[in-house]
Parts: structure tokens; C-alpha cells; sequence
């Protein structure tokens, strides 16, 4: 298995950003479902929900890493949870070789619902669901259906019937892959909640300072960024291994939605923490994002994924390689930066810059460059001197190289 | 080097040359064990898998470090602090970095061949989280560094052969300006160790003490009032992959937990099935974090912001085990034995190398960017 992100990779999650962000902005959202029926065909024309589908059947060809991409980016975006069931009807027809229904799925032509016994959420008017089992996946007949109200009103719940077995396909990996997709969507939450509380918390001012740099506030986003990270962690890696078919496939899987799940839910309740009283507004986003995370919650039966991590047997490592590269590279809000300018004149001066916020005190550069940076009282590293010239710029590359968080840059050579 | 082979190559080796004998745990005895083992490992070609050649390492990077602890752990083995690591783990990469050929030559080499111990001479008294308040003196006298002061929390002192102790030796200057890093022969007249009993029961914590201590000034490391920075460079391999082989060993403590239910027959306890199943996956996550930094890291750095996030989440993990021990054995969990010692020995996690209020402000600043 090869971690790490290809260069086509990186845009799924780019393209599907930019989308989500002009087609389904979270300002613009209405409760109910319904108006999605023109985002559905949209989506099934990027064919979003044919990327793990073989090119012979029409899909793109990939696997479980692109799909749990996508799926970050769709639960960031607030988007259907039907489109789970979307995907997962495909699986189902491809693998039980039914291409006049999987055709039909992958147009949005038929839209299952997903069956969370004993309700449904988002059936479309077809009256069909998506049944998860330990042995594979099944599309069922959905019969009686009864609107319920609940707790996110932009999924659509039902109560009724589980009718007859439409069609099925027997792989323990399916469940195990939509288990991924669960959990991408739920990272997507976790890190979207993270980032709204780091946005409000550095610009919300009480007692005339910025509330995250409270420590009670601060050690609260800080627990959301581990939370987010440990989860985005093991969905990467276990959607590799679901990639590679390995044998402890579905055993992380289970890892990866238990821990994703936790850290929306933990993450949605500090945000609205974060945000005080406008947080416990019905339609500010903090709402909505904590109602949708408590829906997927419910998508894998939570006893089921723990019986799997505490009955499976201690694991057998096998060969991982890395990719080197960006490997989740948006994981943490990390403030890059700015390109060199190459075009500068040979022999000018060079500007000496110090990201404050990376610096962590090393003081290496103190000790390379010691006419050019001292600390402050707060053991950050200051520049002296923003300028230099020839004379010192070997020990200020020096430092710059050497400075273990690379908080030092140079502008004008 | 071709990772699977040399996964192969590690699971062959540690499976014919693991130490038969237990552990001791204190003493000359325990020095003995962990100094022989590390020699079996640098006679094997494990010995310092990412120094460079030329200091008698092989060379390789995180991932190999990775896979090795991954088999080291795998077939059995702890990896625990034992009294080789300060010198592996911290001296020798210190000294790699900042010191002299001289330092180098003297050093490096036995470090490996598991012929010195070390300790690390930090902490004091009145500075813990807020190190560069540290106040143990170095005064210059002729060739020497006249050292007076008292050093505290020091694992591993009292088997020690050499300290890196950190000293004020210019007191006028600002608190990280005047302070050096210098090399300290534990044998040296007028160093006083006396041993701090823990929590746990463990004999490896000690004070020291220092009446003018003679230190050749040869000794000093980098440039003399220049520590600060040879101090970071050392935290900052403390913080780093040092923990990742830690992380490691998570999984399979947990592997051992679920057995100990299963054998009490509490494993079907839904209360305590979901928490050993959350614990699990969370130590599966340590492992793809660790892998995760491997990815996110050039050859010869590490990425100090991921392995900073992952560090909370596995102290945490830690000490949640401790209290899953606790009620997997209830009233067993009156005796003294390996996982009520564990327990005990998990209340360091989130102290030791800096405290969890420390580092989740570092996350809070650093990673996220919020206001100090």
C-alpha cells in the first residue's frame, strides 16, 4: 500500500470545494430536502457518485481513497446524507452485474434511501433503500413510508416497511466502504466546526481581548484540532487499506468511523461552546452542522463497529509505503508562506521576515545569525535587522534552513 | 533500502536476538540488561537507524524507524524508558547537531555501542514549564565551569555516566541569552545524587546536587551562553519522533487489555466494550498519525506541527487506559502488579516533556494560529 495523494487526487478535493462552495453555499440553505432534486442531477453529472465504479460500467475508475475525499468535501458542505445511499446503490449493482439499475442510479434516475432501522433517511419517491449488513449490501423495496419529524430537518426521516430484496451483493468490504463514507463526511464536519471556531475565537472580543487567547478557549479549539486530526488520520489510512483490499480493511474502517463520529460530535458541541448564545440559534451554522453529525452518527450502528474493534484479532503489519508529499496537507490550518520573488537584481538587499506564529522559541537562528535575530519576552524570535546584505546572508540562509519550524523566510533575492 | 525487506530483515533478526531474560527494573541490573541490549542491537546494524553513516549510524529515515519499532513491538518486546534512550534518543542527536569534532569523537560512538548513560539535567525546582527561568550557576574560573546549583526529575541520574546539564552562566543577560549546555561527567567530585521514589513505585527519578563542580570549559557545547538554542534543538527531537516509537507500542497494550477482559470475562460488558473499542481505534490512529508524519516529512526534518497534535491525543489514550485497567479488574486492581503499576506510570504522560496545558497553548498558537 502507497500512502499519500496524487496530483489528480488533490483536485477531486479542490473541484468538489469549489462547487459546493457557488452551488450549495451553507448561507442558502432551506430545510426539507427537496430543493436538492437540481444539486442531485448536477452531482450525478460530475459523476460524483460513479468514482469508485468501474470505467466499464461508466464510472471513473477509482477507489475508496478518491471517494473519501469527495465525501469530506460533501459533509464540510452539508450536503445530502442520501447521497450516501446514491453511491452505495451503485456498488450494489455493479457487483450483482445489474447495469440497467446501476445505469439508472448513476443518472440520479433512482434515488434509495438509507435504511437506519427502522427509519429511512432521505427516500427519494422510488421507494427503495440501501441495507447494510455484516455480509454486504442490499437494495431494498421501502414500502409505507411515514414522514417523522426530526432532529435535522434538512434530511428527510421516514418510518415504515422493509419490503423485498431488490438486489444484493455479498462483499464484506461494501459495508466497510460505506463506513468510510460515513466517516469522511463526519471529518468533513469535524474539521469544518474546528475551523469556524478558530475564525470566531480569533476575532470575538470580550474583556478587550480576542477570546481564544483564553486558555479555557484556546485548550478547547486545541482539542478540536487533535480530535479532527487523529480521526482524518485513521479515514486516510484505512480508506488505503479498503483500497488494497487488505485483510484489516474493515477493521479500520470500524476505527475510522468510531473515532470520526466522536470527533464530530465532540467538536460540534465545543463549537457551539465556543460560540455562545448565537451558536444555540436554529439556523446558525454551528446548529446545523451538530444536528446533521448527531444523523450520521446514527448511519453505522455504533455496537456493531465496536464488537468488530474488540473481537478482531491482534493485527499483522504488513508493507506501507509512502508517498512524500502532502499527505493530508489541509489537516491543520497552517499558514504557508509566500513564494520567493525570483526576480529580484542580483545583489540587492534582502528583506528578513519572521512568522510570529510559527516560531516556537528553537532560537537556532540565534545562534547562525546572531547580528540579524534576537528574542523577545515572550522567547519568540525579532528580526534586528529587516535588511541585509552579502555580508550576512550566508548565516541568515543558514538560520532560515536550519530553523526547525521554518518560520523564517526571505523576501528580494 | 527496500522497506519490505528490511521489515523482513528486522522481524528475522529481533526473533532470533530479542533478550531471553527479563527486565530488571532498578538498578546496576537494570543498566546492565539495557546497556548489553543496545550493544546487540548496534552489533545487529539497528543501532541508530537514522544517524548518519558517519557516526556509526545507517543512514535511514523516520519510516524505517517506524517499521523497526512496529516489529520490535510486534514480537514482543516493550519499549519503555530505559536507560539508554536519553543517550540515543537525545545526547547523541544533540551532539550531532551542535557539537565539536572532539565532543563528537568521544561520544557518539559509545552512545551507540550502549557504553554510556546519560541523563538530562533540566528541570529545577522553581523551573519546569518555564525552563529558561533556571537558575543552577556555571561560572567560569580559568578552564573550567564552576557549577553550583540543583537539578531535579532526573530519570536514570544515578546510573548515569554523563548529564547534559543546562547552566545560567551569564546571569546579567535576558533569561535565554546567558545559559549554556554543557557535557557533565556524573563522576565528577562534588555531584550529589539522591533518588525520588514516583508514583509508581519506580527508583529513576533523582535530584542533584552540585557543590563547585568542575566542568572543563571543553565541555561546553556550541558556543558558551548559547544553550538556550542547543536546548531546543534537544526539546525539539523530545517532542518529535522519540514519541512516535511510544505511540507505537499503544496498539499493543491495547491488544493486551482486550485480553485481559476477555480472561475476566467482562468483554461483552457493553460499557466497557465501547471503551475498549474507542480505545483501540484510537491506537490504531496513533499508528496512521505516525505514518502520517513520515509522509509530511522531507528526508533528514520532521514535521513538528502534526507530531505536536498527535502527542495530546496519545497521553490522553494513555491515562484512559490506565482508568479501562482499573475497571476491567475491580477489586484486582488492589494489587500491585503491571497494569496498576501502569496506571500509576501513566500520570507522567501528560507532564513529562512538557505538560498537556503547555502543549495544547502550542497547538492552540502554532498549529492554529490563535492570539497568545
Amino acid at each position: 500500500m502507497k500512502l499519500g495523494l496524487t496530483p489528480e487526487q488533490d483536485q477531486i478535493a479542490d473541484t468538489a470545494r469549489q462547487f459546493l462552495a457557488s452551488e450549495l453555499p451553507l448561507t442558502a440553505r432551506a430545510d426539507g430536502g427537496r430543493e436538492h432534486d437540481a444539486l442531485w442531477r448536477k452531482c450525478a453529472e460530475l459523476g460524483w457518485f460513479g468514482l469508485g465504479i468501474p470505467e466499464a460500467y461508466g464510472g471513473a475508475g477509482l477507489g475508496p481513497v478518491d471517494e473519501v475525499l469527495l465525501f469530506r468535501e460533501l459533509g464540510r458542505a452539508l450536503a445530502p446524507v442520501g447521497f450516501l445511499a446514491a453511491v452505495a446503490g451503485q456498488w450494489i449493482a455493479v457487483g450483482a452485474r445489474d447495469a440497467r439499475r446501476q445505469v439508472t442510479l448513476s443518472i440520479g434516475g433512482l434515488r434509495p434511501g438509507l435504511f437506519v432501522s427502522p427509519y429511512v433517511l432521505d427516500a427519494g419517491p422510488d421507494g427503495a433503500v440501501v441495507v447494510a449488513d455484516s455480509a454486504g449490501l442490499a437494495l431494498h423495496e421501502w414500502a409505507e413510508q411515514v414522514p417523522v419529524p426530526g432532529v435535522d430537518p434538512s434530511v428527510r426521516l421516514a418510518r415504515g416497511r422493509l419490503g423485498g430484496q431488490l438486489v444484493r451483493y455479498d462483499d464484506v468490504l461494501l459495508p466497510a466502504r460505506l463506513e468510510l463514507l460515513v466517516a469522511a463526511m463526519q471529518v468533513g464536519i469535524a474539521e469544518a466546526v474546528r475551523d469556524m471556531s478558530v475564525a470566531y475565537c480569533g476575532e470575538r472580543t470580550q474583556f478587550d481581548r480576542p477570546i481564544g487567547a483564553f486558555q479555557a478557549v484556546k485548550h478547547r479549539c486545541a482539542d478540536m484540532a487533535v480530535r479532527a486530526y487523529a480521526a482524518h488520520a485513521q479515514l486516510t489510512f484505512a480508506a488505503h487499506m479498503a483500497g488494497d483490499r487488505a485483510p484489516a480493511a474493515a477493521l479500520h474502517a470500524a476505527a475510522a468511523v468510531t473515532l470520526a463520529n466522536e470527533a464530530a460530535m465532540r467538536n460540534c458541541a465545543d463549537n457551539i461552546q465556543n460560540h455562545g448564545a448565537i451558536g444555540f440559534t436554529r439556523e446558525h451554522t454551528a446548529s446545523r452542522y451538530t444536528r446533521r453529525a448527531q444523523v450520521l452518527a446514527q448511519c453505522v450502528e455504533p455496537t456493531k463497529a465496536a464488537a468488530r474493534l474488540v473481537h478482531a484479532p491482534p493485527e499483522r503489519y504488513e508493507a506501507i509505503q509512502s508517498r512524500q508529499g502532502d499527505w493530508f496537507a489541509s489537516q491543520v490550518a497552517r499558514r504557508e508562506p509566500e513564494g520567493r520573488n525570483e526576480m529580484s537584481e542580483p545583489g540587492a538587499r534582502v528583506r528578513v521576515i519572521v512568522d510570529e506564529v510559527k516560531c516556537e522559541g528553537h532560537a537556532l537562528c540565534l545562534s547562525y545569525a546572531p547580528e540579524v535575530f534576537d528574542m523577545n519576552d515572550e522567547e519568540r524570535a525579532v528580526v534586528l535587522r529587516e535588511e541585509v546584505g552579502d555580508d550576512l546572508l550566508a548565516s541568515v540562509e543558514n538560520a532560515v534552513a536550519q530553523c526547525p519550524v521554518q518560520a523564517i523566510r526571505t523576501e528580494g533575492r | 533500502v527496500d522497506i519490505d525487506d528490511f521489515r523482513d530483515e528486522a522481524r528475522t533478526w529481533l526473533a532470533e536476538n530479542k533478550p531471553a531474560e527479563p527486565r530488571p527494573q532498578s538498578g546496576q541490573a537494570m543498566r546492565q540488561w539495557d546497556c548489553e541490549w543496545q550493544l546487540r542491537q548496534y552489533d545487529g546494524g539497528w543501532a541508530g537507524l537514522d544517524w548518519p553513516v558517519e557516526y556509526g549510524g545507517r543512514g535511514l529515515g523516520l519510516l524505517e524507524r517506524i517499521v523497526w519499532y512496529e516489529e520490535y513491538v510486534q514480537c514482543g518486546l516493550r519499549i519503555e524508558p530505559n536507560c539508554t534512550v536519553v543517550a540515543t534518543a537525545h545526547a547523541g542527536p544533540t551532539l550531532i547537531a551542535r557539537g565539536n569534532d572532539e565532543q563528537k569523537h568521544r561520544h557518539l560512538g559509545p552512545i551507540l555501542r550502549g557504553e554510556q548513560v546519560w541523563c538530562q539535567g533540566f528541570s529545577e525546582p522553581g523551573s519546569g514549564s518555564d525552563l529558561a527561568s533556571l537558575r543552577c550557576r556555571g561560572v567560569v574560573d580559568g578552564d573550567d565551569l564552576v557549577v553550583t546549583g540543583q537539578k531535579v526529575w532526573t530519570s536514570f541520574a544515578h546510573v548515569a555516566d554523563y548529564q547534559e546539564l543546562l547552566v545560567r552562566t551569564d546571569p546579567g543577560a535576558a533569561r535565554h541569552r546567558g545559559i549554556s549546555w554543557v557535557i557533565c561527567d556524573m563522576r565528577l567530585p562534588g555531584i550529589d545524587v539522591r533518588p525520588i521514589a514516583s508514583i509508581d513505585g519506580e527508583q529513576h527519578f533523582n535530584e542533584v546536587f552540585y557543590d563547585e563542580v568542575r566542568i572543563p570549559l571543553s565541555n561546553v557545547v556550541d558556543e558558551l551562553d548559547n544553550g538556550w538554542s542547543v536546548a531546543m534543538s534537544n526539546l525539539a527531537i523530545e517532542r518529535g519522533p522519540i514519541a512516535l516509537e511510544y505511540q507505537l507500542r499503544t496498539i499493543r497494550d491495547v491488544d493486551e487489555l482486550i485480553c485481559l477482559a476477555r480472561e475476566r470475562g467482562v468483554a461483552s460488558d457493553a460499557g466497557l466494550a465501547a471503551r475498549l473499542a474507542r480505545a483501540r481505534a484510537g491506537a490504531m490512529a496513533l499508528r496512521a498519525m505516525a505514518y502520517h508524519a513520515v509522509a509530511m516529512t522531507p528526508p533528514g526534518e520532521f514535521a513538528p506541527a502534526v507530531t505536536l497534535t498527535a502527542r495530546p491525543f496519545w497521553t490522553e489514550l494513555r491515562q484512559e487506559l490506565g482508568r479501562l485497567s482499573l475497571d476491567i479488574l475491580g477489586a484486582g486492581g488492589l494489587e500491585l502488579n503491571g497494569w496498576t503499576q501502569e496506571w500509576l506510570t501513566a500520570f507522567s504522560a501528560t507532564i513529562a516533556g512538557g505538560t498537556k496545558d503547555i502543549q495544547k497553548n502550542v497547538i492552540g498558537e502554532r498549529v492554529l494560529g490563535l492570539p497568545r
